[in-house]
């Protein structure tokens, strides 16, 4: 038994390494968030993607779908936008009567493997309700029956630069993405000029296509999911930094958490929710499957610490505009500060 | 015939006694005479001494009752010892004789002073035999000079003793004392467990002194030694030090470039021993830690 579970963690690790690579080849300069994609896929959570426009957002996504197969919709965030326009949309058919489509959340039913949803703080905050409710129960009821969307993951993209007609996804709300990555422009000279100049990066779309379909079998990794889950351990020592690393996230200074340009102890207002030290766990535990270990260990937390963290943080409102810079900066030093083993 | 017998007798006895006359005085002697070494310079008191060598044909014997007086005081010279030795052999007896004289005359001036000649008589032969030695001349040097009338005029300025110029011996002393000391501080700066001063505390001599003093049979001294070890890693860091860090470490503390592998070794073996499998011989791994925490003490004291 111990051996056919070995052989199926190989194999799957070598698919998922496999999904990464493919990936890279057609989008540069994201190695990084490529990886925790690929750690968000296998621990099931939704992601928000913090990043400018076109960064390539959108091709990394379709990639993605290409690689782990099912079916990729997408909507596009707007301030008349309303919920039912995620569910179906009416217009006139052939014979000139009305008729109901199926909107972008239902028409691929159970093979919807990833939802884009961009700009979502453009959406109302009724919008926001729904997409949430389906995020979190993974079903639908629509048309007098029951849509279940058990494999979907929702990706979605925050406009951070303008502030008109948006509404800020409440702390609530942001607590249900288990990560926030940001897509950023890459800054190696060389990978600008390949983005500048290189015309096979023009096309999207065939760039999408040069992607190994279905590499990964987007209908078994809830199953396989719940396999690493169960495969990592968590020793004691382990534990105890995890809730170490989750205090110092509501009260920084008890650890001497100190930042350069503020004072940390009127820096938090909430810190992070119990929601998110498991996503981190399950996260964590995707790490450590990927590094062949079958234990956590304290680099498998830090790997996805900041963009879990990160987004959860509620900040005092006088620093709130500079969040991006600091919570980088909070998370970098709580690593920094919180020792493992803990001191005697 | 008779008177004939008689004129040869008389003559016989008469040649025996000439010979007799002839030979015995020619056989006593003076074998050997020793004076003192010194001839001048001598002071009021000073003691002297000869030593004469006298040979006595058998039957002659060195009269005893003839000897020089022992007290007897001669232009302030007193004869203030006299000691014999005698040997005997078949056909004489040789005598050692001391005699210790004590100078007891005075002048105000250098003057030339003499031990007496001395007189040894022979016994116990048919005619008294006498041995001499002859007198022997010393410059005496008096104590003051002649003309003082007070003690005041005599007094001769105290002077300080000519001191010797030591001060490169001195030089010496202290930079050989002074390398002294700096060595045993070496010493015991690289080798001490103990805190003797305020810079051997840093963060692994800490952790060594902690780690040494721990139980090795308790359970739980293995994880208290991992944390002492991190705890030294992240002081010496400024920050949490983790497995990723190790190159940014040793190039922060060059001083600990040597041991980067064993660091390294250190990492993984901690990370298995506290997040995976716990070490299954306590007393071995308690043994490890206690060599490494001393290796990166050594690196940190710069002595590795």
């Amino acid at each position: 038994m111990s051996q056919v579970l070995d052989h199926q963690l190989a194999d799957w690790r070598s698919h998922a390494l496999k999904l990464e690579n493919e990936v890279r080849k057609v989008i540069v300069g994201q190695d990084k968030a490529i990886h925790l994609m690929n750690i968000a896929i296998f621990a099931r959570g939704h992601v928000l993607l913090e990043g400018g426009v076109g960064v390539g957002k959108t091709t990394l996504l379709q990639s993605i779908t290409r690689g782990i197969g099912g079916a990729y919709e997408r909507i596009e965030g707007t301030v008349d936008l309303m919920p039912n326009d995620l569910i179906y949309h009416t217009f006139l058919g052939a014979d000139g009567r009305p008729q109901i489509d199926e909107g972008p959340l239902l028409r691929a039913g159970e093979n919807l493997s990833v939802f884009f949803f961009n700009e979502i703080n453009r959406a109302r905050p009724q919008v926001h309700a729904l997409m949430l409710r389906v995020m979190a129960e993974r079903h639908l009821h629509a048309f007098k029956r029951e849509y279940r969307l058990p494999h979907m993951l929702v990706f979605a993209d925050r406009n951070q630069v303008e502030k008109n007609e948006t509404f800020e996804i409440p702390s609530a709300a942001r607590d249900r993405f288990m990560m926030e990555i940001p897509i950023e422009i890459p800054s190696d000279r060389e990978l600008r000029k390949s983005l500048m100049f290189d015309t096979r990066y023009q096309h999207a779309e065939d760039l999408t296509q040069q992607v190994e379909p279905e590499i990964l079998h987007f209908d078994q990794l809830n199953d396989f999911s719940r396999t690493i889950q169960s495969h990592v351990r968590a020793s004691d020592a382990i534990k105890e930094y995890a809730l170490d690393l989750w205090e110092a996230t509501q009260h920084p200074e008890k650890f001497g958490v100190k930042m350069d340009s503020v004072d940390a102890h009127r820096l938090i207002h909430t810190g992070a929710s119990p929601r998110g030290m498991g996503m981190l766990l399950k996260a964590a535990r995707v790490h450590a499957w990927l590094k062949e270990r079958d234990s956590l260990y304290p680099e498998d937390l830090h790997a996805v610490f900041h963009e879990i963290v990160a987004h959860r943080l509620v900040f005092h409102s006088m620093y709130e505009m500079r969040r991006t810079a600091l919570s980088r900066e909070l998370t970098s030093r709580i690593i920094d500060a919180v020792a493992v083993p803990a001191k005697a | 015939m008779n008177n004939f017998i008689r004129k040869f007798i008389a003559l016989a006895s008469l040649v025996l006694l000439a010979h007799a006359a002839l030979a015995e005085p020619s056989a006593a002697r003076i074998v050997k005479l020793v004076n003192p070494v010194q001839s001048t310079g001598i002071r009021i008191g000073d003691l002297m001494e000869r030593t004469v060598v006298l040979e006595a044909p058998a039957p002659y014997q060195l009269s005893r009752s003839a000897l020089p007086m022992k007290g007897s005081n001669r232009d302030g010279i007193e004869l203030a010892d006299l000691q014999i030795e005698k040997k005997d052999t078949s056909q004489a007896t040789r005598y050692v004789v001391t005699l210790r004289y004590q100078v007891f005359g005075h002048a105000s001036a250098p003057a030339v002073m003499t031990l007496p000649e001395e007189a040894f008589a022979l016994t116990g032969g048919p005619q008294g035999l006498s041995l001499e030695i002859p007198a022997w001349r010393f410059w005496y040097s008096p104590l003051a000079v002649a003309d003082i009338t007070t003690a005041k005029g005599n007094l001769q300025p105290q002077l300080r003793p000519p001191v010797i110029n030591a001060e490169t011996h001195r030089t010496r002393l202290f930079g050989f004392l002074a390398l002294l000391a700096v060595s045993a501080l070496a010493l015991a700066y690289y080798n001490a467990d103990s805190r003797w001063l305020p810079f051997m505390n840093g963060p692994f001599a800490e952790a060594h002194r902690r780690i040494r003093r721990l139980p090795v049979k308790d359970d739980s001294s293995w994880k208290i030694a991992l944390t002492a070890l991190h705890e030294a890693f992240n002081r010496a860091h400024g920050r949490n030090l983790f497995a990723a860090d190790i190159g940014a470490f040793v190039e922060k503390h060059p001083q600990f470039a040597r041991a980067r592998a064993d660091i390294a070794a250190f990492f993984a073996q901690s990370g298995r021993a506290l997040f995976s499998d716990p070490p299954q011989d306590a007393d071995v791994f308690m043994k490890e830690m206690a060599a490494f925490s001393k290796q990166l003490r050594d690196c940190e004291r710069g002595a590795a």
